[in-house]
């Protein structure tokens, strides 16, 4: 795997010679922080490289760039690349395809299962939420429940009583009595953060210069979130009052995070189906912490940095003709689907329809990672015109900024769960893969399973043990993540 | 009349947040304001086409996301601009005050050499001209001081919501850049030095803020 044990870098003093460097197993993420993709300093070696194909087609990568040449980029010159500024920009992650993946391109080589049809069903109804509980009201059955809320959301009316377990601020096995109690709990504890900020003086806020700018920019980003929707709509409106408090007592809770441009978006529909200043609070900091949305507002944004690999990743070995035209427009990075990742499609759909898809997505079926493979299957439905269109770098921006609420829902989970069931009926799946849309507590079983066959596998080739590749299967319909 | 394809020039607005900038974008362009808008997050840009004395040229406006978190998924935008508003809004010092951030911001990212900065197309813009005298936190004279302290800047007033001097302003940055790019007819091999020094950053870092700056 020599992925693994090498990476790669233009000579200091030659720019001409690359400079091929041993690295311990973390090669791969080293090298892309190296790289940076996205960060200030991005421009430089990647794009020269990759100006200069020759460079490129050097001794044991000559097969992945040949590949990539013969197979994904039949048209395209690579010296022909666009001449825009954007190339020095954001470098194409190309790099990563060098010093990555053999797993990835012995795949695209091999070809992968059918994209089976996948059916959807009718949303969870009260009655039926109703046959789920015991006398004491303790969910029973809970991988059934989530997986008919996978299949088709929950009705409108009860989502008030569903959220709070998805959003892992009720535990399932819990009797209503319980609820209740720790309900109470929850609002003493909520009351009393909140007065932490609700009680700073004028004078001290005048010297408190970080308290001062997050209120400021609560207040600013509140009264532009979701202002067309009846329940936000309006002068002196209260539940405005509401998104505030709930944010600013976020910020009390995780004073470290602070307030990211984004959250007030993932609270406005938790807000409408809780309509409750306390329950919404949690719900939030559920979605945050425990279903992890926390990791895209990190102060680095490695979270973001990653989720984009991760999609570049899969995008590579799934719809490798939309790859080479992405890379072919210095768009393989996947920036432009900055804003579905940050906020989970929020501004791409109604009201109606993310609170459906988020339901759907927070049973944690069928894989973890779900969203990545949703990212897909609206790519899926736009490549033939992004194609037909040869649309360039800033054309890509701005279609996929404008496919918003042009969506439907309802055939884009259908389609994201036909990709994963495609890379669940492909018998070898690259590792690379696994460790992106498969259980981490399980992962370590799966990685596990890849350390004793690593022996048996031919250097370049895929060759995943047929056991790893049945348990993959077994994780990812069983195991939902966020339990 | 001979078809030419229309000269694309990037204009990048920058300020804090909520001074105004995606709506003086969409009054522009549209000619629309919507108060129920949303708050940018990543990156758009929009385009309009005008013509200046018989040319067609195509304006591309590009809006971030300001927050400083979002910074290095927003600097790499700057690369490439031929011109750069820069706004704040009328009822907001501290959004006056950041100016001169944003500007070390734009010049160090979209690394424009330091002999170009006196010329460079900058416009400032006060935006929100339409909020009463009282509400009023920045004067004209001071917000022309800056300009003069910094390489004598067009000011212009502005509404977004009433769309008072919005075209003006956006005529004047395309006039600007036009008088640049015919004074320095080196454009072309301006970009490229950018894209060449990508390894050495100028010096001038700008020292990171802690201010509050999101669109
Ligand atoms: N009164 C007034 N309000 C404005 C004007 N321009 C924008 N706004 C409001 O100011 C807020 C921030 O505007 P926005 O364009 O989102 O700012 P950005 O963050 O800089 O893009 C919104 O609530 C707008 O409705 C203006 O010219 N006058
Ligand atoms: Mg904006």
């Amino acid at each position: 795997m020599i992925r693994k044990y090498i990476t790669v870098s233009r000579s200091p003093t030659d720019r001409d010679l690359l400079n091929v460097h041993p690295k311990n197993t973390d090669a791969l993420s080293t090298s892309f922080s190296e790289l940076q993709i996205l960060s200030e300093t991005s421009g430089n070696y990647v794009s020269k490289f990759f100006k200069d194909p020759v460079t490129a087609t050097m001794g044991g990568f000559s097969r992945v760039t040949s590949f990539v040449r013969d197979n994904i980029l039949p048209s395209t010159n690579m010296l022909n690349r666009p001449t825009e500024d954007y190339s020095q920009i954001f470098p194409d992650i190309t790099t990563f395809k060098v010093e990555q993946d053999f797993d990835l391109i012995a795949t695209t080589e091999n070809k992968l299962a059918d994209r089976p049809e996948v059916t959807r069903s009718s949303p969870l109804t009260e009655a039926e939420w109703h046959a789920f509980l015991d006398g004491e009201g303790r969910v029973l059955n809970v991988p059934d429940l989530k997986e008919k809320i996978f299949r088709g959301g929950i009705e409108p009316s009860i989502r008030k009583d569903l959220w709070p377990f998805l959003l892992c601020y009720y535990s399932w096995n819990s009797t209503t009595k319980e609820r209740i109690d720790s309900r109470k709990h929850k609002e003493d504890e909520y009351f009393g953060m909140k007065a932490q900020w609700k009680t700073i003086t004028t004078e001290q806020e005048r010297r408190f210069s970080i308290f001062k700018e997050r209120k400021n920019l609560i207040d600013k980003d509140v009264i532009r979130t979701d202002r067309i929707h009846p329940f936000f709509a309006g002068e002196k409106n209260v539940h405005l009052d509401q998104l505030f408090s709930i944010l600013m007592t976020y910020t009390q809770l995780n004073f470290d995070l602070g307030y990211v441009q984004g959250m007030s978006d993932i609270l406005s529909p938790i807000l409408l189906v809780m309509e409750d200043e306390v329950d919404a609070f949690w719900c939030f900091v559920g979605y945050m912490d425990n279903l992890k949305l926390e990791q895209n507002f990190d102060m680095k944004q490695e979270g973001m940095k990653n989720q984009l690999i991760q999609l570049n990743k899969l995008v590579q070995v799934i719809e490798p003709e939309l790859y080479g035209f992405l890379q072919s427009k210095e768009s393989s990075n996947m920036f432009f689907c900055f804003r579905w990742l940050l906020i989970h499609f929020k501004r791409e759909f109604t009201f109606e329809d993310i609170m459906r898809l988020w339901e759907v997505m927070w049973t944690g079926l069928p894989c973890q990672n779900f969203h990545l493979l949703l990212c897909l299957a609206i790519l899926d439905g736009q490549k033939r015109t992004m194609t037909e269109q040869d649309l360039d770098f800033n054309d890509i921006l701005k279609y996929v900024n404008e496919l918003s609420l042009k969506l439907n829902v309802e055939e884009i989970l259908r389609n994201g769960e036909s990709i994963f069931l495609q890379l669940k009926n492909t018998p070898e799946i690259p590792a690379v893969l696994w460790e992106i849309v498969c259980h981490e507590r399980r992962g370590r079983i799966v990685a596990g399973l890849r350390e004793q066959h690593r022996g048996h596998r031919r250097p370049g080739i895929n060759q995943p043990p047929a056991a790893a590749a049945f348990r993959i299967k077994q994780v990812c319909y069983s195991s939902p993540v966020y339990v | 009349m001979a078809v030419s394809k229309s000269e694309i020039f990037k204009v990048i607005i920058l300020g804090d947040g909520g001074v105004g900038k995606s709506s003086l974008m969409n009054r522009y362009v549209s000619d629309k304001f919507d108060s129920q808008s949303f708050h940018t997050i990543g990156v758009e840009f929009l385009n309009k086409d005008v013509t200046i004395n018989d040319e067609k040229h195509t304006i591309q406006i590009w809006d971030t996301a300001g927050q400083e978190r979002f910074k290095s998924l927003r600097t790499p935008f700057y690369r490439g601009s031929d011109c750069c508003i820069l706004t704040f809004c009328l009822d907001d010092k501290q959004s006056f005050i950041n100016l001169s951030m944003w500007r070390k911001e734009f010049f160090y990212y979209a690394d424009i050499p330091e002999q170009s900065w006196e010329h460079f197309p900058f416009i400032l813009l006060g935006n929100k001209s339409d909020i009463s005298a009282e509400e009023r936190a920045v004067t004209e004279e001071e917000a022309n001081q800056w300009c003069q302290d910094n390489g004598k800047v067009p000011y212009f007033e502005t509404s977004a919501k009433t769309a008072v001097n919005v075209s003006t302003a956006f005529s004047a940055a395309t006039e600007r850049i036009i008088r640049f790019h015919s004074s320095h007819d080196d454009k072309g091999a301006q970009k490229q030095v950018g894209a060449i020094n990508l390894n050495n950053k100028p010096s001038n870092k700008p020292a990171s803020s802690t201010q509050s700056c999101c669109s």
